[in-house]
Order: structure tokens, then sequence, then C-alpha cells
């Protein structure tokens, strides 16, 4: 444990947090674009400046130290975020997202010459780094200095996205479009059919080449994923309902504990995970 | 009688995130999802051999039952004391 300050009131915080962990867990509001709490800490935004010793640092990069003493709203900072704001609302004057950040900070407009062809992309990078992070690597940041963007390689369909929309759903100024109906999905110009359930036929909410994946990836048997929610709960109701009526040797056995036990650890809810869940 | 998350030894969701969004919670000996973490992904409600994990369908959340921090509510309303934490 170390103990830090921040605005004055000291904090305690855990060897290998970063002092944006720090403000999070306390409710120090501390903007950030860049940042998520499943990746890496990347720094690139400069949205989530502080102060430290007079100087200027972005606080998602910077590790707690002890006695460390952080200014999170003095002039400097304010005056360094306004610039990057003033930054990015030209970059992307119609990300709302953008728009809603500078409007805290007194801005409305940029001050530079606003980029009205672009989208709204930041590079955040942020959804390149969960497909990386997911095993993928689908998409990269793509082309050179201000032609920078998130792309495809070759501008084609990825051959390695495997339609799981995560990119999407975390981009902090939703910039990257999809399509979704019942039985499908379009993202970055490719198709993906939605898989059918082993046991009903219904269309499931992964794509097939999510099922393949992700067992892939745990290490799980295919058909764990290719299952819908009813037939599985249905499956799982049915398993119980014949625990309890037939503690037959074989099902006991199956799960792994004594009949003894299974009443136990069935009321305390922990029961063991079959390591072969056996369906009938 | 609902069956809600088993809170495995050996949990298939937790296997299948691959943003250690899901944690167990060693004092109440639950799986917790972080929201924070997860990405929806889709992995663990594909995993959970038991339909246990849900997407909420206006939030598009991700959620699993997390023994609500030690005090389940479900065992507490439920009038025949059906369900038991102990
Ligand atoms: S949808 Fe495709 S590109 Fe996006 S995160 Fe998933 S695999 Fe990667
Ligand atoms: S598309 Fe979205 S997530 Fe990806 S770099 Fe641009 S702003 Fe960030
Ligand atoms: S969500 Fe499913 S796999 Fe995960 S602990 Fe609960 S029952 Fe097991
Ligand atoms: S949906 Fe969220 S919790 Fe589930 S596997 Fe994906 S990132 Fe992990
Ligand atoms: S009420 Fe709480 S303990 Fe019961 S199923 Fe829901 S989250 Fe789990
Ligand atoms: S959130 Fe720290 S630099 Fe982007």
């Amino acid at each position: 444990m170390v103990t830090i300050t921040i605005d004055g009131i000291e904090y305690e915080a855990r060897e290998g947090q970063t002092v944006l962990d720090v403000a999070k867990e306390n409710n120090i509001p501390i903007p950030s674009l860049c940042h998520h709490e499943a990746l890496k800490p990347w720094g690139a935004c400069r949205m989530c400046v502080v102060e430290l010793n007079g100087k200027i640092m972005a606080s998602c990069t910077l590790p707690v130290a002890k006695d460390q003493n952080i200014k999170t709203k003095s002039e400097l900072v304010k005056t360094v975020r306004k610039v990057v704001l003033n930054l990015l609302l030209a970059r992307c004057p119609h990300s709302k997202t953008i728009q809603q950040l500078a409007r805290l900070y007194g801005i409305t407009k940029t001050t530079l010459k606003a980029d009205e062809g672009r989208d709204n992309c930041i590079l955040c990078n942020v959804c390149t780094r969960v497909c990386a992070q997911l095993g993928s690597s689908a998409i990269a940041t793509v082309k050179r200095g201000s032609e920078k963007e998130i792309g495809t390689p070759f501008g084609e369909k990825p051959p390695d996205c495997i339609g799981c929309l995560s990119c999407a759903r975390n981009c902090p100024t939703e910039t990257i479009k999809f399509e979704e109906t019942d039985a499908g999905r379009i993202i970055w110009n490719k198709s993906f059919e939605m898989a059918e359930c082993s046991i009903c036929k219904a269309k499931t909410v992964l794509t097939k080449e999510q099922v393949v994946f992700f067992a892939k990836k745990s290490g799980l048997p295919e058909e764990y994923f290719a299952k819908c929610d009813e037939c599985a709960r249905k499956e799982t109701a049915e398993t119980f309902a014949q625990l309890v009526i037939n503690p037959g040797a074989h099902i006991m056995k199956a799960w792994g504990f004594t009949f003894g036990k299974l009443e136990a650890k069935a009321i305390t809810a922990s029961p063991v995970l079959p390591q072969k869940f056996e369906r009938s | 009688m609902p069956i809600t998350c088993l809170q495995c030894e050996d949990a298939a969701c937790v296997k299948a995130c691959q943003y250690n969004a899901l944690t167990r919670n060693e004092k109440t000996g639950a799986i917790e999802l972080n929201e924070k973490k997860c990405v929806k992904c889709s992995a663990c409600l594909g995993a959970c051999p038991f339909g246990n994990v849900l997407l909420e369908n206006n939030s598009g959340r991700f959620v699993k039952c997390d023994l609500c921090l030690g005090e389940p509510m479900c065992a507490k309303f439920c009038p025949s004391k059906t369900l038991e934490y102990k």
C-alpha cells in the first residue's frame, strides 16, 4: 500500500495501480478516451492528464508512488485538456462524445480548421486493441500522417474477423458501423450468419465464426457455444429434476460427488462443474 | 425452481473470457462479471453450459448471478423457503 494525495486528499493505493485507477476507484472525475479497463494502458489521447510537481502527465500510464501529490483540477490541467479537446473537435467536429466533453470545458467550437469530411474516429485504438486481445487482430491502423485511419488488411473484408462486434461496441465515438438481424450481421463489409442451436436449430446469438473461435480459445467443445439459452436452461432443469427425483449413482459419478455432499453443496450454491457435461 | 448460476469450480464462462472480466469473489465464492472490463464479446454467454449468462435486451449489458454480493435477494424473498443460502 502507498498513500498518494489527489487534490489535497489522501488516498490508499495498491502497488501497480495507476493514478487513473485510484481516481476511478474513489469517484474522482478524470476524463479518458483511449483507456479501457480490460486493456493495457495506452496513453494516446492525453485527455486524462493531471499535474504532478508542475508537470503534465497522462494519469492512465502514471504508476502510483509514495507521497505523490496529484492535482486534477489545476489551471494547467484545464488548459491542456482544452488544447486536446480543441484538436479533437477539429478532427471530428460531429462526434457527440467529443462535443459533450468539450462543452464541459466551455468549448463549443474548435478554433482550428474543422475537418468536415471525415468520420468520428479519434485514433484511440480501443477497437484494434480489443480485437488483438481477443486474439483476432483483424483490424489495424492503416495509412500514415494525417491520412491515418482504422481499417482492414488491404481494405478488403478482414479474413480474421469473427463478427463479435466488440470493436464497435467499445468505440468511444461510435464510429464503427454494423448491421444486425436475427439471422446475421455485417461488420467491416463482411457478412456473418448466426450459428444454429445444435438442439432446436434456432439461431443463437453467436456467429458461426465466433463458435469456432471461442471454442478453440477456451479449449471447450464447440457444442457448448452452439446452443441457445433456452435449450441450455431446459437441459439443466431436466438434469436437476433427475438429480432430485432419482439421484442415480451414474449421475452422481458424472457430477463428481456423492449424494450427501451434493445436498450440502447444492444448497450453498457451489456445485462442481463436471469435467464433461453429459447431455441426455 | 428457477436455476441461476452454479458458481462452477472449473467455470466455462471464466475460461472463455479473454479480458479477465469474470473472476471469483473469494469472500462469497461467486463468479462476478466486472462490467467495466467487459467488452461485450459474448464468449461467456456462449460458453456457459447452463445458459446462465444473460444479455439484457434494453441495455446491451452482460449480466450473471453474483449471489447479490453475499446476500441473495432471491433466497430472501422466496415465500416457501425453497431457496436457501447457507
Ligand atoms: S468484430 Fe471483427 S474486427 Fe471487430 S473486434 Fe470482433 S473480430 Fe475484431
Ligand atoms: S474507430 Fe473508434 S475505437 Fe477505433 S480508433 Fe477510432 S475512435 Fe477509437
Ligand atoms: S455462468 Fe455458467 S459457467 Fe459461469 S459459473 Fe455460472 S453456471 Fe458456471
Ligand atoms: S461478454 Fe464480457 S464477460 Fe463475457 S466473455 Fe466477453 S468480455 Fe468477458
Ligand atoms: S437474486 Fe441475487 S443471488 Fe439470486 S439469482 Fe439474482 S443475482 Fe443471484
Ligand atoms: S486515457 Fe490516458 S491518454 Fe487516453
